[in-house]
């Protein structure tokens, strides 16, 4: 899984997990730095001191082209990263926290009113307080009286967005939290694809909408193998020249890691032969990163695939990352091992 | 109201700082000049923590110009009190001969310690001129940075300084330095009156303005920042409990909560130079006898409350004074909020100016014993909602070690 993947991956099980979100928790929001590229860091630190000028220059760079980061993720999606770890800080009583960032994101907009990303940033801080009510659970999870809340929270996202559509949709965030919106109040997909397509021609380095678009397509937000299927491929012609096939690699990435896990390829329409050569076409622009290393050679053990395993994990030698490794990982790395060692 | 009198003989107990400069002290002279040999160490270890207070840390996000300008205004001032300290220990030596004290080397480091650290408050509550005011006051309202300072808190005097100008337009950093200048060539120097201390303290107002976001009643404008919103709304957080930048920040907030509610620009920085003030409780973190360790444990029912014990480090900066407390109660006659309305305190070494480093020395056991119902007079009597707490050092009876 690639870092974008699993950071996006990251993200949605945060907040789709934590019910009492707009919330990554205080001591926590000033851990692990180590694990998080520089822009997520930073991002998240102006945020959280509120330091809306250095958010608005760290938006403004890296909304320029090719601000790739060094594994092939947009450094524009790490920036939204460190964004979202203060949206989903867990906090003992959420409900203040949620409506003290929609206010404060509310005046940073108000005071400059010609800002996208000002206006997106506050939409964004609704969607956050809409699924604090929801919580990240199975529907049979929610409470009933939640829902009214959560999907309140949501129009009013859509509303404040529609009402600022001429600055706001001028920065491809806007669509980002529009594809958040669309997602909660069940878009259709074309809905979803169309805010997508209009999001990349504001920003085509913009790749992170192309996950926002996959989660609504996948099977447990009521798409299938075979929507998730076409869509990747769609987005991965989008990209080919770019990025050759490494777009349907991250992309088959991140369904598995969100849904279809060690039978990927039994119940979904991945193509190993494809997902291999983007695995190659990731490694040739970004070389030895252990991440990418790691999916390679677990996709390759899932697949069956023994001869490109053995190179794969060879090349990993001690830098074994169990987070790359899918559901149990010990356990997968384990087996997958014993697989290759045995006749 | 009734004066409330603590009296406790004077002790020898040295803490933190203290005990560094009695023991420097106390070290042997080998030189001709027993006098001088006889103080260098105790002076050398001023000079090593007044420097502590100047030093920049180089994690501070500082233009290199800057860095370097703010290094040699700090060079410069250290240079020139290092060399007034040496006269100040000799004035000191000759002043408490003439008084009624029983004088040691110890009485003279301490005395001179505390004028030094007195010369650290007054200079942070100092204003400049009046466009310096102007872009420090707008620094402080637009840069969140302000608080962001690498430097610990109890030395970050100078540092704190320096970011503000960092976060100032380029055009007004070097009118800026030269204030810093002029500033600190005022210690020594007789000063205008220092204006009074605000009642309630900022971070106390700001608190209340917190309790009410909390219960949902009218609250400022001003949303507070994530981290404080985190703190303060998520975990409903006790000031006390904050990290001293989410302190800072509270304190920056309430500044801007200030002005929007028509405070005067001289008047919310004087309110944020005193949140903000570093005195010798800060600075050292020495024993104030806090409400938890040194103050007494609840009476039992109907029992007078026990007198809080006289801070340690009070004691050998030989510190003394009047306290005034006011607190409200709630239906039963408990009482619910205190605060310090008025401090009028006198310490050794420190004459002709207020000892504003020093007036808060006893303002937490002041508070702690009023909420705890101090000062009830008869049992089953009301307790006074204003009264004043004395605290004398009884030296009748000379040193007890």
């Amino acid at each position: 899984m690639t870092s974008q993947a699993s950071i996006a991956a990251l993200s949605r099980r945060v907040l789709l997990a934590a019910a009492l979100a707009c919330a990554a928790p205080a001591a926590p929001v000033l851990a692990a730095d180590a694990q998080l590229p520089a822009v997520t860091v930073a991002a998240r630190d102006a945020f959280w001191i509120g330091d809306f000028a250095a958010l608005e220059k760290q938006n403004a760079d890296l909304r320029q082209p090719g601000r790739i980061g060094d594994n092939g993720i947009s450094q524009i999606t790490q920036f939204r990263t460190g964004l979202e770890s203060v949206f989903n800080n867990n906090v003992e009583n959420g409900e203040a926290y949620c409506k003290e960032l929609d206010l404060l994101t509310l005046q940073w907009a108000n005071e400059h009113p010609q800002s996208a990303f000002a206006h997106a940033l506050h939409a964004r801080s609704l969607v956050a307080h809409a699924w604090s009510y929801r919580g990240g659970g199975f529907v049979n999870k929610v409470p009933p009286e939640a829902w009214k809340d959560f999907h309140a929270y949501l129009r009013r996202a859509a509303d404040y967005l529609k009402a600022h559509a001429d600055v706001a949709l001028t920065d491809s965030y806007a669509h980002e939290v529009l594809l958040e919106i669309g997602k909660g109040l069940d878009w259709s997909s074309e809905q979803m694809l169309a805010v997508a397509k209009d999001g990349l021609k504001r920003n085509p380095d913009d790749t992170g909408l192309y996950f926002d678009v996959l989660q609504s397509v996948l099977p447990k937000w009521g798409g299938s193998p075979r929507a998730v299927d076409d869509f990747i491929k769609y987005a991965a012609e989008q990209t080919r020249d770019r990025f050759g096939q490494s777009m349907y690699t991250r992309l088959y990435l991140t369904a598995a890691d969100d849904q279809f896990s060690h039978t990927l390829f039994q119940d979904s329409y991945a193509d190993w032969n494809r997902m291999k050569q983007g695995f190659e076409d990731l490694l040739a622009r970004y070389p030895d990163n252990a991440d990418r290393l790691n999916s390679y050679a677990y996709m390759a053990c899932l697949a069956k695939d023994k001869e490109t395993f053995v190179k794969q994990f060879a090349r990993i030698g001690k830098r074994i990352v169990r987070a790359k490794w899918g559901a149990n990982p010990e356990r997968s790395l384990e087996s997958c091992r014993r697989w290759a060692a045995s006749p | 109201m009734r004066p409330f009198r603590t009296r406790l003989r004077r002790l020898c107990v040295a803490g933190a700082l203290i005990g560094a400069v009695v023991s420097a002290g106390a070290a042997p002279g080998k030189a001709a000049d027993k006098a001088a040999d006889k103080d260098g160490p105790a002076l050398a270890r001023m000079q090593s923590d007044l420097a502590r207070t100047f030093r920049l840390p180089q994690e501070l996000p500082l233009d290199p110009d800057l860095r370097t300008e703010a290094d040699s205004i700090a060079g410069v001032h250290l240079a020139r009190i290092n060399g007034l300290l040496p006269g100040w220990i000799a004035e000191e030596r000759r002043l408490q001969a003439g008084e009624d004290v029983r004088t040691t080397d110890n009485t003279v480091y301490l005395a001179v310690w505390a004028r030094l650290l007195n010369e650290l408050a007054l200079w942070q509550l100092e204003p400049g001129d009046a466009a310096y005011e102007k872009a420090t006051l707008e620094a402080l309202k637009t840069s969140p940075l302000a608080c962001e300072i690498k430097a610990a808190p109890n030395v970050n005097d100078f540092a704190a300084r320096i970011l503000r100008i960092q976060a100032m337009p380029a055009a007004q950093r070097q009118t800026a330095l030269a204030n810093e200048r002029r500033l600190l060539e005022h210690w020594a120097q007789p000063r205008p009156a220092i204006p009074a201390w605000p009642a309630p303290l900022p971070q106390d107002a700001a608190m209340t303005a917190v309790e009410k976001i909390r219960d949902g009643g009218a609250r400022p404008a001003l949303a507070l920042s994530p981290v404080l919103a985190a703190e303060l709304l998520g975990e409903r957080t006790a000031y006390a409990d904050l990290a001293w930048q989410s302190q800072c920040e509270l304190k920056r907030w309430w500044l801007r909560v200030s002005l929007a509610q028509g405070a005067s620009p001289e008047a919310a920085l004087k309110e944020f130079r005193y949140a903000t003030l570093i005195g010798v409780v800060e600075r050292y973190r020495m024993d104030d006898g806090g409400a938890d360790e040194g103050a007494p444990k609840a009476a039992a029912q109907g029992a007078a409350v026990q007198a809080p014990p006289y801070p340690d480090f009070a004691k050998n900066f030989d510190v003394s004074g009047v306290t005034r407390v006011s607190r409200s109660f709630d239906a039963a006659g408990k009482p619910v909020a205190a605060s310090v309305i008025d401090r009028r305190i006198k310490v050794r070494g420190i004459r002709g100016v207020r000892p504003v480093a020093f007036e808060t020395t006893f303002d937490a056991l002041a508070l702690h014993y009023a909420l705890q119902g101090g000062d009830g007079g008869r049992p089953g009597a009301p307790l006074p909602p204003v009264f004043e707490m004395v605290w004398t050092l009884d030296s009748e009876k000379g040193n007890k070690q």
